[in-house]
């Protein structure tokens, strides 16, 4: 066997034993998140949640919204938080350097003043211009800062400074939070006995084409457009099977920057969020975990199936790509910073299990399948391999991305079944069905476009055009 | 190459899973429509009924409202159920008389034979669901059974059943504290102490007996209750506290001592500050502004150079109002130009007063 054949075969063989681990980890998360999924359910069916809602028990939590050139919708956003039911709550905008008149709009409705506070800089961020506190009683949990731009994580950094609680919640300022979202969330942190909560994720559930009133979310409708049907889709499957899994396993490595409360005193310690990559959400897991296990502390980190937050999707491609370029980078970054975590028993599970799938199946995975697809194309092309062949395999992989998209929408109607529109199920089905045909391959595309933007050392955010989830304004008496 | 023969195989073995995945995703829309259409029509016969006893001088009267519907249905268990989560929810709501003819109901309709029923389920969830419907019910005959789940190996059961002893006999029902063997977590004692919060104590001796338990978590929760109770005969057990290793039982302690203090608290406070870590120390420092004298202010003064800011910002405010000169002290402090301190003494002075 000459050196061209002996590598052809370990090319070829390698792909297939690469195929063959992905399909046996996602059938184990599926197996794993049923069982964490259920568990939960069970659990979470005897709290009295209107009892706790006005409790002066239950610890103070302090929510962290950074506003970038949000005047459109951030009076509503800014309501919405503030309507939340919890007793002891702080609601902290920071307004990082915005260009329009969201701080304007803020100081005006909400009847704020300068006051004069002492920022600890636990951690170091760029400059506070300003921070307000509202005249108003009705507003008294809200505080807005406002400071010189610096990114989403030095924003973050500067609430986490201020915040007067022992919990953080980070939250996009364009999220609806459900009204008992907090208090779900805190429940993990108290609930355990033995090891510290160091951090929580709740699901990110997506609000294209829902009613929205008075910065609450009314009605749960199917977005009108594809694109954004098969997000649905992809968001259950990321959240209810992939991180309820990953949870269960207590290996989670991303808590959405949409949606997280974490543990100040251990955010503090690890130097809060790092401001220099574009991942900030799983960076800061990461390092977390790192510092827990290096110090030799037991934690774990949580997450809730709940739908307690939902969020706009891209409804486009053009920023849909741009979303998961940056989502690419921001992986690659988090992988080369803590790159001595790699298969290193130190690190416990976080080193041996939870670093290397990541790096594996989530960094690897689009670089693989890209390769592979061209590698196996180019052989069929050649005659080296039978088309059949090559067909036959693409559609074993199809299949199963079907099939596991069809997976997750069962396990929807099983457990929250948010979608009871007419023909609702059946369009996701639909949805599910087109998922690895027309958008896993952009996926795909856009994760190796932001890998080469990573080596072209690009660390932009990239601009998020959002549509507005069109609030229906309040009818008001004449 | 071998593996092309198997890729037939791989590729029927997923288009059988797909159609058994269709298949299901078929037969559990379908049901949760039916389920959601039962539901609809139970809610009306189920809601006439409560109304009608809720809003009526006796069961009785209300029971009128039930319709030959009402009974033939009651012999389907999902309706059972149903009912009974009604009820529970209702009886959530309401109070006094009210909720009294709540709970005949649920007796005249021995649905408590039904919860009763669940506490020998196989699955903990559905135990634990026996025993809060019975505990929401007031249904004490059983209160022999929950007594001894109090101390299941499975957290839920134990919790829900120390609710139950709760809502059957108040503060009695704590008793199940001198026994427990696992720890409560934060969750359920702020469980617990809501569902407290009208009950009224009949004997502090058993705060004294709680707060010397060798499980950690029993002496939170008896300083807690000693707080929630404004409890001052157990004064000396909370002092002890502050030098407990365990630092959710220091600041358990240091809240009853902020709220009720007496001569020596301070001192005492001061004595086992620097055991503490630093949210401790913030406690304590806080908890000074409000209970100390200018005795304190030396010891303030030299907590004023603290290497965190976050103390010294504290210490700062304990001091604008113990010291006799209040905020004019700053001015005195031989740093107070300099940084930090500057920013700090600048904020304290400044601070709109609401």
């Amino acid at each position: 066997m000459n050196w061209q054949a002996l590598f052809f075969e370990f090319f070829l063989y390698g792909i297939l034993t690469y195929s063959f681990l992905v399909v046996l980890f996602y059938l184990f998360m599926g197996i794993f998140s049923t069982f964490e999924i259920r568990k939960y359910l069970r659990t979470n069916s005897f709290a009295d949640w209107n009892v706790l809602a006005a409790s002066e028990h239950l610890p103070g939590m302090s929510i962290l919204a950074p506003a970038y050139n949000e005047s459109a919708n951030i009076i509503e956003n800014v309501r919405s938080m503030l309507s939340v039911n919890y007793y002891k709550l702080e609601v902290i905008i920071i307004n990082d350097g915005s260009k329009d008149d969201s701080l304007e709009k803020l100081i005006k409705e909400y009847d704020l003043y300068e006051t004069t506070v002492f920022i600890n800089e636990r951690i170091r961020t760029k400059r506070v211009r300003s921070v307000y506190k509202s005249n108003n009683p009705i507003y008294s949990k809200l505080v807005v800062v406002d400071k010189v731009n610096g990114g989403k994580a030095d924003a973050l950094n500067v609430g986490v400074n201020l915040a007067q609680y022992g919990y953080v919640v980070s939250l996009d300022v364009d999220c609806i939070l459900e009204q008992d979202a907090l208090l779900k969330m805190i429940k993990p942190f108290l609930e355990e006995t033995k090891v510290r909560v160091i951090a929580s994720g709740g699901v990110i559930r997506i609000a294209n084409n829902c009613k929205i009133e008075n910065g609450r979310l009314i009605k749960v409708n199917l977005p009108k457009k594809l694109l954004e049907r098969i997000q649905i889709v992809e968001y259950i499957r990321a959240f209810l099977l992939g991180r309820m899994a990953w949870s269960r396993l207590n290996g989670l490595l991303l808590i959405s920057g949409a949606f997280g409360a974490f543990d100040k005193e251990i955010v503090i310690k690890c130097g809060g969020y790092n401001y220099k990559t574009v991942g900030e959400d799983i960076e800061l897991i990461v390092r977390m975990r790192r510092y827990m296990e290096e110090h030799k502390l037991p934690y774990k980190v949580t997450f809730i199936p709940d739908p307690l937050c939902w969020t706009e999707v891209p409804s486009d491609y053009k920023v849909l790509g741009r979303q998961r370029n940056r989502w690419t980078r921001g992986t690659v970054e988090t992988m080369r910073t803590h790159r001595a975590m790699f298969f290193n028993p130190r690190y416990g599970l976080l080193g041996m299990i939870s670093y290397p799938y990541w790096f594996f199946f989530e960094f690897l995975a689009p670089i693989i399948e890209f390769i592979g697809f061209i590698f196996f194309f180019v052989l069929a092309w050649l005659g080296l391999v039978q088309w059949g062949y090559f067909l036959i395999l693409l559609a074993c992989i199809l299949s199963f991305g079907f099939l596991y998209s069809a997976f997750a929408v069962l396990m929807e109607i099983l457990t929250y079944n948010q979608y009871k529109g007419k023909n609702y199920i059946t369009k996701l089905f639909i949805a599910a069905f087109l998922e690895p045909i027309v958008f896993h391959p952009f996926i795909v595309w856009s994760a190796i476009k932001g890998n080469l933007d990573y080596l072209r050392r690009k660390n932009t955010w990239g601009e998020m055009t959002r549509q507005g989830l069109n609030p229906v304004q309040p009818v008001v008496a004449e | 190459m071998k593996e092309f023969y198997l890729f037939p195989v791989i590729i029927y073995t997923l288009l059988i899973l797909l159609f058994l995945v269709t298949v299901l995703i078929m037969y559990f829309t379908i049901h949760r429509e039916e389920s959601d259409l039962n539901k609809i029509a139970w809610r009306h016969s189920v809601g006439v009924v409560i109304v009608g006893v809720v809003f009526s001088e006796g069961v009785e009267e209300g029971c009128e409202a039930m319709t030959y519907e009402f009974e033939r249905r009651l012999n389907k268990k999902g309706y059972k159920n149903y009912l009974i989560d009604e009820l529970i929810k209702s009886k959530r709501a309401f109070s006094g008389s009210s909720a009294n003819s709540l709970k005949l109901l649920y007796e005249r309709l021995n649905l408590d034979i039904d919860s009763f029923a669940k506490l020998h389920h196989a699955k903990w969830h559905i135990r634990a669901k026996g025993i809060q419907e019975l505990g929401i019910m007031e249904q004490t005959k059983y209160r022999k059974e929950i007594f001894w789940l109090a101390n299941d190996k499975h957290e839920l059961v134990r919790n829900e059943a120390q609710c139950a002893m709760v809502s059957f006999f108040g503060w009695s029902g704590l008793s199940f504290l001198n026994a427990i063997e696992h720890q409560m977590s934060q969750w359920h004692q702020v469980q617990l102490l809501d569902k407290l919060s009208d009950v009224k104590p009949d004997a502090f001796e058993d705060i004294r007996e709680w707060m010397e338990s060798t499980n950690e978590s029993v002496i939170v929760f008896a300083v807690k209750l000693a707080t929630l109770y404004k409890c001052h005969e157990v004064y000396q057990g909370v002092v002890k506290c502050l030098q407990s290793p365990n630092s959710q039982v220091k600041i358990s302690a240091l809240e009853y001592l902020r709220l009720m203090p007496q001569e020596d608290t301070s001192d005492h406070m001061i004595d086992n500050y620097y055991a503490g870590d630093t949210g401790y120390k913030l406690a304590v420092i806080t908890a000074l502004k409000d209970i100390g004298s200018e005795k304190e202010i030396p010891f303030l003064v030299k907590e004023l150079d603290d290497q965190d800011n976050d103390i010294k910002v504290a210490v700062a405010n304990s001091l604008s109002t113990l010291h006799p000169l209040g905020n004019g002290f700053f001015e005195t402090y031989p740093f107070a130009k300099t940084k930090p301190w500057k920013e700090i003494f600048f904020q304290i002075t400044n601070k709109k007063i609401a």
